[in-house]
């Protein structure tokens, strides 16, 4: 049962966290207070995001049960490795006055909290994949993972591949990272592929999360592989983002449960239509300038990309086949059970006359 | 509750717009991968 006040939390939550990201923001761009200042104030104020989350994430598991509580607690978990990490992080940088170094006990709650968070997102109901339709799933999945590996191998992943010493600790442990946030935003797009117009919104607002997280960590990457970051960086801001973002979620979620009838379609959300396709738009585009562009390709983006060029063709294929096959089969009555009280009329209609030109990926059936 | 429907039509027009750029792009993508492949 939703709490009363809930909305009215999540309200406070939300405006506390835009207020507290936009003065971060401003802060680092103004370097209001002088360099020190500006250190101090973004090591304390990040570490106190984080760990606002992590209180959050476990008052929300608190409220909830089953699956959804098991999402929260591995979720907490994170936070709390990230909290440690930034913690530590603090520690070197303002009481030690020390650079950081690699590999340090922070990249233990860095990289440790990565797993955590990936675990939590398949722990939740809503990455449950539906019964039927598994290769247009499984092809989607591959397209979203190619796209995203491309992406990366050409912007952060492949120069520090080159650039990196893989056989030291530390190398292997910067390496750590890009595939780590290629892991997490390949789950947080399936996620959102499977989110429902509504009932998901705490979800939504992790998956913002934890997008800026993996997003911060790459910029973070590529700043250090080109020796411009040092504390105090605009793109601290995606930290401090990413926890209060997944602070908001964690304080929207009031103990509502969500199920969806194994028999009914529940309508998608425009986000979980779009999403999919923003990667795989993203990676053909990048490619087709490089080679438009007579850029060197090397031979993983080569392989990639002809291989989610393949990809993409076989999905669309595949979705006409369907298509045409539903167009000729697919009727009212088939589609429903007999024993099944009939609902509205137009509803039921609808569902199938509207539905069917569509790819089946977009009806939402547990 | 999640409500049950059909796909509405500004969806259809979205979606089907991004699948059909998607394709035309692969297509392309798959024509200048064979011939920088053979260069």
């Amino acid at each position: 049962m939703r709490a009363p006040d809930r909305p009215r939390a999540e309200l406070r939550a939300t405006v506390a966290a835009l207020s507290v990201t936009v003065v971060f923001f401003l802060w680092l761009v103004l370097h209001i207070g002088g360099l020190t200042t500006v250190r101090y104030f973004d090591d304390i104020v990040t570490a106190l995001a984080a760990l606002s989350a992590c209180v959050a994430c476990l008052l929300a598991a608190r409220r909830q049960s089953g699956a959804e509580r098991r999402f929260w607690v591995l979720l907490g978990i994170a936070l709390g490795a990230w909290t440690f990490a930034e913690v530590v992080w603090g520690v070197y940088d303002l009481v030690l006055n020390v650079a950081v170094p690699v590999p340090s006990w922070a990249d233990v709650g860095y990289l440790g909290a990565i797993p955590l968070a990936c675990a939590a997102l398949l722990c939740h109901p809503g990455m449950r994949a539906a019964g039927s339709y598994k290769t247009r799933a499984t092809l989607d999945g591959l397209a979203i993972g190619a796209s995203l590996l491309l992406l990366s191998w050409m912007f952060v992943l492949g120069p520090l591949w080159r650039g990196t010493d893989l056989s030291t600790f530390g190398g292997v442990v910067a390496i750590a990272y890009p595939f780590g946030d290629l892991v997490m935003v390949f789950l947080v797009i399936l996620s959102v592929r499977s989110i429902t117009a509504t009932g998901r919104k705490p979800l939504l607002w992790v998956l913002l999360g934890l997008f800026a997280m993996a997003v911060s960590d790459s910029t973070y990457a590529y700043l250090v592989e080109v020796g411009r970051y040092a504390t105090g960086n605009v793109i601290d801001t995606g930290w401090v983002l990413a926890y209060l973002a997944i602070a908001v979620g964690a304080t929207s979620d009031g103990g509502l449960t969500v199920r969806i009838s194994s028999r009914e379609v529940a309508e998608a959300s425009m986000v979980s239509f779009v999403t999919p396709y923003v990667p795989v738009l993203l990676a053909l585009s990048s490619i087709t300038v490089e080679l438009e562009l007579h850029h060197r390709v090397d031979r993983v983006s080569w392989l990639v990309g002809f291989g989610l060029a393949l990809l993409v063709i076989a999905r669309q294929a595949l979705t006409l086949i369907d298509r045409r096959h539903e167009l000729f089969s697919a009727r009212p009555e088939s589609a429903r059970p007999p024993s099944q009280s009939p609902g509205p009329p137009r509803l039921q209609e609808d569902n199938v006359l509207e539905a069917a030109p569509f790819p089946p990926f977009m009806r939402r059936t547990q | 509750m999640i409500r049950v429907g059909n796909v509405s039509r500004p969806y259809r027009t979205i979606v089907l717009t991004l699948m059909v750029a998607t394709s035309g792009i692969a297509v392309f993508d798959l024509f200048l991968f064979v011939s920088s492949a053979f260069h």
